[in-house]
């Protein structure tokens, strides 16, 4: 045990704990980028969730089964369109559902207080309702995918943005020829022609943003925020919207 | 120190190796959540490319069938597939198009297999009722100008002639606006198309024959029939004995060319006779529709046909002409009177069966009588509740430029004509224009064997 050992040992724990501290450096930091790419990966695949129903639906609006029946009295497939909330009429699983008749479906995205996903600590994301078929109106299912943005936008035929607004209620004249309105002026939704689609998926939980990395903020090391996730449907037309 | 190196290299290895691993699952994950919706989009794409494909191949021939569910089309990563079948329901013929779209999935998941995605259109035979405005062919000396109204489809197979005027205000087609040529003039005019207008879309008048023939065939089949209008010949009706069976001179009689139709609100039918404008009173008789047209067809051919009345029910009434130049007999419907549907308040529900069809060979006027001009110094306008359809010629108003102003034609339907005819002038006289197109005639409520236009149209495309 000369000088020569005690310095061989203190040399081999400066190594070994500088190598000690490095991987475990490296540990932390992979798993940090990797539970951050994880989380991306989750907010991608409910982005693509939401969007696939939501596209799978929209590209059924106006459709019936039974090319001689009627969409009712509403003169057009979309009852009520507004930003945040759109009803219209189709035809799912002519044979099984809703006796082989027209089906309704709605989607509405909360905007209340009440509408917030209180569950996850992200205080910005909301319900998005979805309802089919009227006896299911008071229970609708609830999409809870981290949706933070969910915005309809219209255009006409002139591809103008619209504002089609709320169908007038029944007790509106339903003979609009003989009393001098229109069938196009009766209900406005008539009017749409293609829908921009915008959704923004937002993660539950923050994470760390290596603002180094990003060039974010030049003033602090790390910036937390959500992961985010943003879809643009830039003009979906539905096929039967122009049928007949 | 050379085995602890050796034991720090495969040390940081192992934990290079671990994070690796989880990096390409991540990876994978995300490659693959994108891939997969890139794959359907891609699908959807492939089925919309064969769709319309065949859409194509159907408007250049409509008997095109298909090469079959066997023949792929390699289109774009895929294949598509398209088979064409012909179906019916009730008295509607329809086309049922069918694309199967092929397109193989990723490996990413270790299967890449063929994944399969199914387009069906339906198609049927257009009906030129349609229309909220039909016309083969519109003069240049006739433009839509600052506020005209057209309600329903539009159709224009030349020009659609508008005024130049830059202002806001302009003419409004308020549903789908087609025409052969586009705009006339093309620059400075400014038409609201509120769906659009799409040009060139070329539909033409039928043929005499493809226009008649099917009602002719159906009002032979279980409606009324006539063809004794001729001259001279003493089968006035044929095919109801009630009528032979008390001729009276009048059957024979060589003047009467002309048959008064009056509709009742009760579902009879008043029918009289004459060569006149005013019927005679020996020739009237009453009948129940449901057993004289129970199909609801009634078919004249050589007579001049005159309706007024109130319509309860589904009725097409065709006036065909037959012979050229002196020697042509018929083919003309008067309006004589207002003839209105009986139900108006339940029309916006769909639940109201009243319709009427009017199809002419040639013009449908509206006749210069009492019924129809003033009273007492009182313009009352006249109300036309039918489809109209002329072949050869237009809806007009007899002496459009000398009877007096009497308010508007309240037309609710459609008007199909092979060229615009006046019904006033701005002096004024004769008649101003209000007209409206019945909603149902989108929803393939129509008068019974309406002329068709020989092309399909759309009724429903899933995918």
């Amino acid at each position: 045990m000369g000088s020569q050992v005690v310095l061989d040992l203190i040399s081999a724990t400066i190594i070994f704990g500088s190598l000690l501290v490095i991987g475990m450096r490296m540990n932390a930091f992979t798993s940090e980028n990797m539970q951050r790419i994880r989380g991306d990966v989750i907010v991608q695949q409910n982005l693509v969730a939401v969007i696939t129903m939501v596209e799978y639906d929209f590209r059924k609006i106006g459709y019936i089964a039974n090319a001689d029946s009627s969409l009712g009295p509403d003169y057009g497939a979309i009852v009520e369109a507004d930003s945040s909330h759109i009803k219209f009429y189709t035809d799912y699983e002519p044979f099984t559902t809703n006796g082989g008749g027209i089906d309704s479906v709605e989607y509405r995205f909360g905007l209340t207080a009440g509408d917030l996903v209180t569950w996850t600590p992200n205080p910005n994301d909301r319900y998005l309702y979805r309802n089919y078929n009227a006896a299911e109106m008071d229970n609708p299912a609830k999409v809870s995918l981290g949706v933070t943005q969910f915005k309809l936008t219209y255009y006409d035929y002139n591809d103008s943005n619209i504002t089609p607004g709320v169908r007038p209620t029944p007790s509106s004249p339903i003979n609009p020829d003989f009393d001098g309105n229109s069938v196009y002026d009766f209900n406005p939704t008539t009017k749409i022609n293609t829908i921009q689609i915008d959704i923004e998926i937002q993660s539950w939980v923050k994470v760390e943003v290596d603002t180094a990395l990003y060039g974010l903020n030049a003033k602090a090391d790390t910036l937390t925020s959500y992961q985010t996730a943003y879809w643009r449907q830039i003009r979906l037309a539905a096929k039967n919207l122009r049928n007949r | 120190m050379g085995r602890t190196a050796i034991f720090m290299v495969i040390g940081f290895s192992m934990i290079s190796l671990y994070f690796g691993s989880q990096a390409y699952d991540v990876k994978f994950e995300t490659m693959n959540n994108a891939i997969t919706y890139y794959e359907n989009v891609q699908r959807t794409s492939i089925g919309s490319a064969g769709a319309n494909f065949a859409m194509t191949k159907l408007t250049a021939d409509t008997s095109w069938k298909g090469p079959g569910i066997d023949v792929k089309y390699p289109f774009s990563g895929g294949t598509f597939a398209i088979e064409v079948r012909d179906s019916s329901y009730s008295l509607t013929q329809y086309k049922v198009v069918n694309v199967e779209t092929i397109y193989q999935g990723s490996n990413l998941d270790g299967s890449g297999t063929n994944v399969s995605e199914y387009t069906k259109i339906v198609l049927s035979p257009s009906s030129f009722s349609k229309f909220g405005y039909f016309s083969a062919s519109d003069p240049a000396s006739i433009v839509w100008v600052t506020g005209d109204t057209v309600f329903g489809p539009f159709h224009s197979n030349t020009y659609v002639y508008v005024n130049t005027n830059n202002s806001i205000d302009q003419p409004v087609f308020m549903d789908k606006a087609t025409s052969r040529y586009g705009l006339n003039p093309s620059t400075g005019s400014r038409p609201d198309f509120k769906k659009g207008h799409y040009f060139p879309v070329n539909i033409t008048m039928p043929s005499f024959t493809a226009a008649f023939q099917q009602i002719k065939n159906s009002a032979k089949f279980n409606g009324h029939y006539d063809s004794a209008g001729r001259r001279n010949s003493p089968r006035w009706f044929e095919g109801t004995p009630w009528w032979k069976s008390s001729p009276g001179t009048s059957v024979l009689d060589p003047s009467y060319d002309t048959v008064f139709l009056n509709f009742r609100s009760n579902g009879y039918l008043r029918i009289g006779l004459s060569s006149t404008n005013v019927v005679r009173a020996d020739s009237l008789k009453d009948t129940l529709l449901s057993t004289f047209a129970p199909n609801g067809i009634m078919f004249f051919e050589r007579f001049i046909v005159k309706v007024q009345g109130r319509v309860n029910g589904k009725y097409t009434i065709a006036c065909a002409s037959v012979g050229t130049g002196a020697s042509k007999r018929g083919g003309t419907i008067i309006i004589d009177s207002s003839i209105v549907y009986v139900d108006t308040t339940t029309i916006g529900a769909g639940t109201s069966d009243d319709m009427l069809g009017l199809v002419a060979s040639d013009s449908i006027a509206i006749a210069y009588n009492a019924n129809n001009n003033p009273l007492s110094g009182v313009q009352r306008g006249v109300d036309i509740h039918a489809v109209v359809f002329s072949l050869y010629n237009g809806l007009g108003a007899a002496n459009y430029n000398v009877r007096p102003a009497n308010g508007q034609i309240r037309l609710f339907g459609g008007i199909c004509q092979a060229s615009r005819k006046p019904v006033g002038t701005t002096t004024p006289t004769g008649f101003k224009k209000s007209y409206h197109h019945d909603p149902r005639l989108l929803r393939r409520i129509v008068p019974p064997s309406f002329p068709k236009t020989g092309v399909f149209e759309i009724l429903s495309w899933f995918e």
